[in-house]
């Protein structure tokens, strides 16, 4: 097979694997939250809510960054 | 006397009018040229060109939508357009089989390259802008580039090199060592040339681009364009439509125009109302027009960054067509502020230095 199409089979490969692996946590987070939303742990809720939110914020921080020094 | 391969993308007709001055340069200097390239992109080459051989060469898809959502649909594109660059490298290889080459160029067609000939690639767009929540995909695109860009012993950038003249701002950067050790910056190159006659049009306004978003943008401009005083032109740019028609006393609907038409009408023009697709970038740079409003195609993030580039570099007022108010727009499009683009060198001398510095060390 041309390299080209080759790298383009593996880009397309990787994209899909990443987006099983963020619907899987995000199903993991969620059955987490029920989870202790049930049981009335409302601080596991109050934990993972606020890390959900730095990681947010840290992921949108990186973007405003790399476009601020003009990387993106 | 060499023989060249031309091959441009066939999304919208701005790649295959950007290598006309090319072409004609190759051909000035006694070389053969064969056009591979399919739809509107051929007919315009075969006609513009007649002397020339052609080959139709399917390209890929085009992934416009519908909505604002274009990234999406895009993505969703992405098993097909790695099927169809399958296919283009498969009958680039029958092409290459049949005829002798001596170089190849490719505007954006990323499949046509070859490993035993030289190839040349040609783009303005070196850096693929997103919105900014995709920003590990702008990464990952950039480090593609590079790679695709690899293939190639030169990318040729229709633009000023990166700094405070280039047209095409961060999308004409080069992200990567392999494409930087690459990259040639030819400056603009366009086929419309700069007519010295009076400028006795108020506003031209261009449709123009993928459906169903021009039609959208004609519902929009022809609603409004009564609201403004002076004469104007509107180029709905489908063939399709039915014949010219007068809308009022000052302003006339012209379904299509041939290419001089076209040409004549923007020498004449104020005023040019249009997308702001990269070709329609280059031409008013070539004409050296002061007063343009620029309508973004929803969803395309290419023509959004330019819009929003031109504005923070005051050199013209852009506007959503979901909140186009013309006669406010042309106002604030006309203010002192917008200084319209640099002063470029045009095609002409660019299509010369090009040349006698790239193209001519492959074609002896």
């Amino acid at each position: 097979m041309d390299d080209l199409v080759l790298t383009g089979t593996a880009g397309i490969i990787g994209l899909f694997f990443v987006a099983v692996v963020l619907i899987y946590g995000a199903y993991l987070i969620g059955g987490l939250v029920h989870a202790a939303f049930v049981s009335g742990e409302y601080g596991v809720i109050l934990i993972v809510v606020s890390v959900i939110l730095i990681a947010g914020s840290l992921y949108m921080a990186t973007g405003f960054w790399l476009r601020k020094t003009d990387r993106i | 006397m060499a023989h060249i391969l031309v091959s441009p993308l066939n999304w919208g007709l701005g790649h295959a009018t950007r290598d006309i001055p090319i072409i004609k340069k190759l051909l000035d200097q006694h070389h053969d040229v064969t056009i591979a390239a399919c739809g509107n992109a051929l007919t315009v080459l075969e006609k513009e060109f007649p002397e020339c051989s052609s080959i139709t060469f399917p390209d890929y898809p085009i992934p416009y939508s519908a909505s604002r959502f274009f990234l999406p649909k895009f993505v969703a594109f992405f098993p097909l357009m790695l099927k169809a660059i399958s296919d283009e490298r498969k009958n680039l290889d029958a092409i290459l089989a049949k005829n002798k080459y001596d170089l190849i160029i490719s505007d954006n067609r990323l499949g046509v390259y070859s490993s035993k000939i030289p190839s040349v690639f040609v783009t303005h767009q070196l850096h693929y802008h997103l919105p900014m929540f995709f920003w590990p995909v702008e990464l990952l695109a950039v480090a593609l580039n590079g790679y695709l860009h690899g293939k190639y012993r030169h990318i040729i950038v229709p633009d000023n090199p990166p700094g405070p003249t280039a047209l095409a701002g961060k999308l004409s950067r080069p992200g990567t060592d392999e494409t930087k050790k690459r990259a040639y910056f030819s400056g603009i190159l366009t086929s419309t040339h700069r007519q010295d006659i009076r400028q006795d049009l108020d506003y031209l306004v261009m449709i123009s681009g993928p459906e169903p978003q021009r039609t959208r943008l004609e519902e929009i401009l022809v609603k409004q364009i009564h609201e403004l005083e002076g004469t104007s032109v509107i180029l709905l740019g489908s063939p399709r439509n039915d014949d010219n028609q007068i809308q009022s006393k000052n302003c006339q609907v012209m379904a299509y125009a041939p290419t001089q038409e076209k040409e004549y009408l923007m020498n004449r023009a104020k005023c040019i109302i249009c997308r702001s697709g990269y070709t329609s970038i280059m031409e008013i740079a070539e004409l050296g027009k002061q007063h343009a409003l620029f309508i973004p195609t929803p969803g395309q993030t290419e023509q959004e960054y330019l819009s929003g580039y031109y504005e923070r570099r005051g050199w013209f007022h852009s506007q959503s067509q979901y909140r186009l108010n013309l006669p406010e727009d042309i106002r604030l499009a006309h203010h002192p502020r917008y200084t319209g683009f640099p002063v470029v060198q045009r095609t002409r001398e660019n299509v010369d230095r090009l040349y006698e510095h790239v193209l001519a060390q492959y074609l002896a």
